[in-house]
């Protein structure tokens, strides 16, 4: 009768530690922080994008592979990252992914809005622009930081380079 | 416009079917609304990518280099691209008229660089590549006149000087915590190797004040080669613009970059609202008394307060003149609001305070009585509703698996003192 307790002990025992043991490895696993988008060596010329992560609770960018400076990011962050090659990962209390890299590639983009008394110029582009405004035989040029506007004369000739 | 058209449903609730009177002035109505939206924001958008290439100079050599023309607004359009610069006789473009359709996010060209087998003096030589956008139509109308707007790839390339020559630009970061890095992306134009290299980078206010100074490590760059400085400071200081001055010091050679930045964000506080001396039917004055925390005199603030009727409709919406708001300090903002026709009772509202493209909003309530507006909510306490989030399933697991060691280790000590007792 003892002997037979003990074997349904054992028993219980037995199914409990697998279980445990099954458990943990789900969780091992399952919490596998997963770097998503932007994917491995994408190139990027948006000037707004947003990482995509699943079971991570920070994000690490850096401009080396060994992520001696990272800029850490949390959910809703926003940060101004400037033209280049980026490495980043995916970290949680428990593990961290693989590391990815993107290149953040620069873009010159101009918006007009025509209307009102004057036109406004946009720079929706990555990167500082200088812009030159051609009205009536005068040239004038001046810089417009990324996301920035500016009134403008009506019809002039305008164009934009990057600034530095 | 806006108003009249919302007057015309509201004063007669008007069942729309097919050709009744006031759905066709509702009809001509929207057409103009339509047609003035149109004329105020029609955009011209062009862009390009990348802004720039960088070769350094090597007799002889060809470079094909590809570039995408993008079609900003997604909108039909006719691009027209071009050459200039000191090695415009060397490029050549392989299309030099394109254009787009709705659906054309962005379209691929490429042009081709053989370099000279001379060039001048040593340092940068720059050319552009122009895209132009014009109408759809334009090959078949010939002529345009009117605004318009070009964007620029530009092709850098460079002679190597015949010492050491460093050149560098900085890019400034700030993340989460406030923590604020200086990369400085430094290039060697010169044809010796560069032993040492770093920067020393010193902060300044708007005053002209030094608040900091930060310190990079020592790199070596070779000759034509790329290396990055980097410069990490936790700002103590308030929020506002500052300026980077960086020194960059190599093999006892000197030069300096500068570039402006920003700790925190512009932010304003509203202290304060009240109205004295009123009476009900006349001209109510609202004082607000606002605080800018931002260590930069702000331009162009101004107050917007509304007010909802029972039903939830803006009864009232006024604003205060523009004001200039010194640094970090309180200032006084009064709005006006006409209270004729408002009967006493306690009201909704809202207050927005703008400042550029920025606003601070709260709800507010207005007690209003024959000769008082007590407002509330200014001060009050923040309440935060919110969706709860439900346990996760890996949380539960983790519980679970707590409890199962918990149960185990009790029910091993029971066992074990339950067989030392039978022995």
């Amino acid at each position: 009768m003892k002997k037979r307790k003990i074997k349904t002990g054992r028993k219980v025992l037995l199914a409990e530690g697998i279980l445990v043991m099954g458990a943990l490895i789900y969780l091992f696993v399952s919490m596998n922080p997963t770097a998503i988008s932007p994917i491995a060596g994408k190139t990027i010329f948006d000037p707004d994008f947003s990482f995509e992560v699943e079971n991570g609770e920070e994000v690490w960018v850096s401009i080396d592979v060994v992520f001696s400076n990272p800029i850490v990011l949390k959910e809703g962050s926003f940060v101004d990252l400037p033209p280049g090659t980026y490495y980043w990962k995916v970290k949680n209390w428990l593990r961290e992914s693989e590391v990815q890299t993107f290149v953040l590639e620069s873009n010159v983009g101009l918006n007009l809005i025509v209307g009102g008394e004057k036109n406004k110029i946009e720079n929706v582009g990555n990167v500082d622009l200088e812009v030159t405004e051609k009205n009536a035989g005068i040239t004038s040029s001046f810089g417009l930081g990324s996301g920035d506007s500016a009134d403008v004369s009506k019809d002039s000739e305008l164009e934009g380079k990057q600034n530095e | 416009m806006n108003k009249k058209i919302r007057k015309i449903h509201l004063g007669k609730k008007v069942n729309c079917k097919k050709s009744c009177s006031p759905c066709k002035l509702l009809s001509m109505l929207t057409l103009v609304l339509i047609f003035l939206i149109i004329q105020i924001s029609t955009i011209s958008s062009i862009g390009i990518t990348p802004g720039r290439t960088s070769f350094n100079y090597e007799p002889n050599a060809h470079k094909e280099v590809s570039f995408s023309v993008v079609n900003t607004e997604n909108k039909d359009m006719s691009v027209v691209l071009f050459v200039r610069g000191v090695l415009n006789g060397s490029v050549i473009l392989n299309r030099a008229y394109d254009e787009f359709s709705s659906t054309d996010g962005s379209k691929s060209f490429v042009y081709s660089l053989t370099m000279p087998p001379s060039m001048g003096a040593p340092g940068l030589y720059e050319t552009e590549i122009v895209a132009l956008e014009m109408p759809r139509d334009l090959q078949s109308s010939g002529t345009f006149v009117g605004a318009t707007v070009a964007v620029v790839t530009q092709l850098h390339v460079y002679v190597p000087y015949p010492d050491k020559y460093l050149e560098g630009k900085m890019e400034i970061i700030s993340d989460d915590d406030g923590k604020t890095l200086f990369f400085l992306p430094v290039v060697n134009r010169g044809k010796l190797d560069i032993v040492s290299a770093r920067a020393t980078i010193e902060i300044y206010t708007a005053l002209n004040e030094k608040v900091a100074t930060v310190e990079t490590d020592y790199t070596s760059v070779n000759s034509l080669q790329r290396a990055e400085l980097i410069g990490e400071w936790i700002p103590n200081v308030h929020p506002g613009k500052y300026l980077a001055i960086a020194t960059l010091i190599y093999d006892n050679e000197v030069s300096e970059i500068q570039k402006e930045f920003n700790v925190g964000e512009a932010l304003i506080e509203i202290e304060e609202l009240y109205v004295n001396d009123f009476s009900l039917g006349e001209i109510a004055k609202f004082n607000a008394l606002v605080n800018n925390k931002w260590s930069n005199p702000i331009k162009d603030s101004y107050l917007n307060i509304l007010v909802y009727n029972n039903d939830g409709q803006v009864m009232a919406d006024f604003k205060s003149p523009n004001y200039n708001l010194g640094a970090l300090s309180k200032s006084e903002m009064v709005a006006y609001w006409d209270t004729a026709g408002v009967h006493k009772g306690t009201y909704d509202g809202k207050l927005v305070l703008w400042y550029g493209v920025k606003s601070t909003e709260k709800n507010i309530e207005l007690d209003i009585s024959e000769n008082k507006i007590g407002v509330s909510g200014i001060t009050g306490r923040v309440l935060v509703r919110g969706k709860s989030e439900g346990l996760g399933t890996n949380t539960l697991i983790i519980i679970l698996i707590g409890v199962l060691i918990f149960v185990n280790v009790i029910w091993f000590i029971i066992i074990k003192k339950f067989m030392r007792k039978k022995k």
